[in-house]
């Protein structure tokens, strides 16, 4: 028996977690803000931020720009919440995520002592994402919100991304990206077929809605007689809140092109963009390989209702898409079998951007400019949502069999990994260099409207 | 009387001895066995049938008010469990462990009720036997398989992968050759 | 690194340790016994075990006395059977338990639905609680080979199998014939690498 459809307090909740504000915007700003000045200044200061939060509400029109806000464990107590209430959230969450980088991964290259300045240092509280469509409307926001910082005293930005859309929506490897998300009970159940959970006879069915923000049931819930509400945070901090991973993640595309081109010299089964496709496990535009294994779709497009129905189950070798290939390893689906029992648990909601200036087609000589991807996720539990597929889906194989292979895109810092191309016979590509480092990274929380301005006001406990 | 064949699956074997710790000592056990991880690689290492063992101390039987259990069961002594998952035959492998544990056992089962006083040999062989739990359910998700041989065939399918890797592209003959030199020279 | 969740004393490497006692009411004294009887002889009921491949090795076992083994240990009559499970598995001690919760779900009924406070194998959050509850951290754990998980394991074991006729007869083959076979080798084996 399926239990009433729950109703999102929208209002209540901030924008782009379950209502995502898509492609609208070519330009996003991360600011993280450190707070040196007392807790009861700093709440000033946030009061005047909570007022232009863009919350979940649907637009009559698209406003010009957007403002959301996170905050740190760090920064939970700089706004002068107490420590009672602080220990309430989880316990990722309070180390931070340099803490945990060698569970992580982020190791060699990707270690916190290389990180960017300002990431991973403590010093990171209050996280503002500014969208913007027109460069003048961006800059407009980013000065408003250094005025609001100057007139308030004592704060200042410890670090500040500014990332913009890719032609295409592509990521700096060349890759649509994005557009493949978790389908949300009572938001997107248009997205089921390819987003939710993979049932028996070719059915999907979509996530509740609690795996992505507190105060609602999640699947959890669903098997409870009792029907408790998953862990969060004590009130009025929990309700329509969410945790954020923040990860900026360094791409060298120049040795991603000169790797690949060097292994398709002894790849039978087809060109360099073949064996990129079998590793990322769609082809450029976005066609799955699983579907489209010799070529893309030239109908394809990442917007249509179907465009990611699509199972594993009949490619169970993985002739066809790879067993390791990235977004297998990132949401297997069907592949591990029981009906998906071991997957649809680890879901998240993705929001990154690309950073930087891509590197001109063709070109295999690192440019050293900065450039890669801004990785955001949101997910009701940190641990069981991004850290389990990370280090149990991404960073190794054995739950697919693979041993202790990695996901090939994000690469081995030691170069010394491989990747398996199944096939008649099999082809492994090698070495797995660094194509991607960690530059710096946090854990954060999204606090639901009224918590927010409880946080405002001091009233959080 | 037991059944015996409860604690094998394939030829692996389920042993599992509980021993009563002496009144006083179950802090210092505590601390011993925590400290062999940094004293070097475990004793357990010269005992080359364990494929995976444990001790653990057992203070009490866990109970909450909720779980509305009648009668209280606690463990009048607390316990130290040391449970092994080996090859082949038991008498002989704990023949292997009280020789090869002889600089350890003294601090551990030394510490125990009914101990030998030199805590190795065969007495101390008797008194885990004495002991001993049998398996209800054993599984072994490769009982056939000795340490020696998962640690061979795991080499030899490192070896594999890396030759594999590498000789991508060689001409047939020079495939051969190298596959001998790797695998087959002898 | 996989191994999490758990307190570092559980962990050698890869390999995770996770030991649990509980209290068994009297007619688990009964059931017991034949469900582990009958379990060790029908190989439908451990199939999901295999297939799940994180475990190495497994057991429940029943304390039922304690022996006496002279003073000052004082002669204690139990008065309900314990039940001790141990498992040795890869993977997150969270994803392990998750796992059991919805894929076994009514093989730990079997299992624990005897045992005093069980509750129900779903929702995962109160079988949680009932696992950390009851469990005990080890004071010392060893794997013979840490770095080993279970799917490599069998895979190292398959492939050795199918490696032996290549490595006899390698020498005296002419090299295409070799060539063919060796591919033929990792086509058929290429799960296992």
């Amino acid at each position: 028996m399926t239990a009433a459809r729950t109703q999102i307090d929208l209002r209540d909740l901030q924008g782009d977690i379950l209502r995502a504000y898509g492609n609208a915007y070519d330009h996003t700003s991360y600011a993280f803000v450190h707070i040196g000045c007392p807790p009861e200044q700093a709440r000033a200061w946030f009061s005047g931020l909570v007022e232009h939060v863009t919350t979940a509400e649907p637009w009559q029109s698209k406003p010009v720009t957007t403002l959301n806000v996170a905050v740190t464990a760090a920064g939970l107590a700089a706004l002068g919440v107490s420590e009672a209430v602080v220990k309430t959230f989880s316990k990722e969450f309070l180390q931070g995520m340099a803490t945990r980088a060698q569970r992580l991964g982020d190791v060699g290259s990707s270690e916190p002592a290389g990180w960017e300045k300002g990431l991973g240092s403590g010093e990171a509280h209050v996280l503002l994402t500014i969208n913007a469509q027109e460069t003048e409307d961006h800059q407009r926001a980013l000065g408003l919100m250094s005025e609001a910082m100057d007139d308030a005293g004592g704060l200042r930005i410890v670090f500040q991304q500014d990332t913009a859309l890719l032609q295409g929506a592509r990521e700096h490897f060349g890759y649509a990206d994005g557009f493949a998300q978790p389908a949300v009970e009572g938001f997107n159940d248009d997205k089921a077929p390819g987003g939710g959970v993979p049932e028996k006879d070719g059915r999907w069915r979509s996530l509740a809605p609690g795996e992505f923000v507190l105060g609602y049931p999640d699947e959890d819930t669903r098997d409870d007689p009792k029907h408790r509400l998953p862990t969060a945070p004590a009130a009025p901090l929990g309700r329509s809140g969410t945790y954020m991973v923040w990860r900026k993640l360094y791409q060298d595309v120049a040795l991603w092109r000169r790797v690949l081109a060097d292994a398709a010299k002894l790849y039978k089964g087809g060109d360099a963009d073949k064996l990129a496709a079998k590793v990322v496990g769609r082809w450029p535009d976005g066609t799955p390989l699983v579907t489209h294994p010799d070529k893309p779709d030239p109908s394809f497009d990442a917007t249509m209702r179907h465009a990611n129905d699509f199972r594993y189950s009949g490619d169970l070798d993985g002739r066809r898409c790879p067993i390791g290939a990235h977004i297998r390893r990132s949401n297997p689906r069907d592949a591990l079998g029981f009906e998906g029992a071991l997957t649809f648990r680890h879901r998240m909601i993705r929001r990154g951007m690309p950073y930087g200036t891509p590197l001109a087609d063709g070109v295999t000589k690192d440019d050293r400019s900065d450039r890669g991807l801004v990785f955001v996720s949101f997910q009701a539990s940190i641990s069981r949502q991004f850290e389990a597929v990370q280090m149990q889906w991404l960073n190794d194989g054995n739950i697919f069999g693979l041993g202790h292979d990695k996901d090939f895109v994000l690469g081995d810092p030691h170069g010394k990994g491989k990747m398996t191309i199944e096939g008649d016979p099999p082809f492994f590509l090698a070495p797995q260099e660094a194509f991607v480092k960690t530059r710096g990274g946090e854990y954060l929380f999204v606090p639901g409207m009224s918590a927010l301005a409880a946080l405002a006001d001091g009233t959080a406990g | 009387m037991p059944v015996r064949s409860a604690n094998r699956s394939g030829q692996a074997y389920g042993f599992l001895a509980m021993t009563p710790i002496k009144p006083g000592e179950i802090e210092a056990l505590q601390q011993y066995l925590e400290s062999l991880r940094e004293r070097g690689p475990s004793p357990l290492s010269r005992v080359s049938r364990t494929h995976m063992a444990r001790w653990v101390i057992v203070p009490k039987f866990h109970r909450k008010p909720a779980y509305r259990q009648r009668k209280d069961d606690m463990l009048e002594i607390p316990s130290l469990i040391f449970s092994s998952n080996l090859d082949g035959d038991l008498d002989s492998y704990l023949d292997e462990l009280c020789e090869a544990l002889a600089p350890e056992a003294p601090e551990i089962w030394g510490r125990c009720i009914g101990c030998p006083p030199e805590a190795k040999g065969a007495a101390l062989k008797e008194y885990l036997k004495f002991n001993q739990v049998d398996c209800g359910f054993f599984y072994a998700a490769y009982g056939q398989a000795t340490v020696s041989k998962v640690r061979r065939t795991l080499e030899q399918r490192d070896q594999l992968v890396a030759f594999a890797v590498r000789s991508q592209g060689l001409s047939p003959e020079e495939l051969q050759g190298a596959f001998v030199e790797e695998f087959a020279a002898s | 690194m996989t191994a999490t969740g758990t307190s570092p004393r559980n962990i050698d490497g890869q390999a995770i340790s996770i030991t649990v006692f509980s209290t068994v009411k009297w007619w688990g004294r009964l059931f017991l016994p034949v469900l582990f009887f009958v379990t060790a002889r029908v190989p439908k009921l451990t199939r999901t075990l295999v297939q799940l491949s994180f475990i190495h090795f497994a057991r429940w076992s029943i304390v039922k006395e304690i022996p006496f083994n002279g003073p000052p240990q004082p002669k204690q009559k139990l008065n309900y059977p314990h039940m001790y499970f141990e498992s040795n598995f890869n993977g997150g001690w969270e994803e392990y338990i998750d796992a059991f919760s919805h894929i076994l779900t009514s093989g730990m009924a079997s299992f624990w639905g005897s045992s005093y406070g069980f509750p129900k194998a779903l929702p995962v959050g109160p079988f949680k609680e009932y696992i950390q509850d009851n469990e005990t951290a080890a004071s010392h754990y060893y794997s013979a080979y840490p770095h080993a998980t279970i799917t490599m394991i069998k895979s190292a074991l398959e492939l050795d199998d199918k490696l032996a006729p290549l490595k006899r007869n390698a020498k005296r083959m002419d090299p295409d014939a070799f060539a063919a076979a060796y591919e033929t080798l990792l086509t058929d084996a290429q799960r296992c690498l």
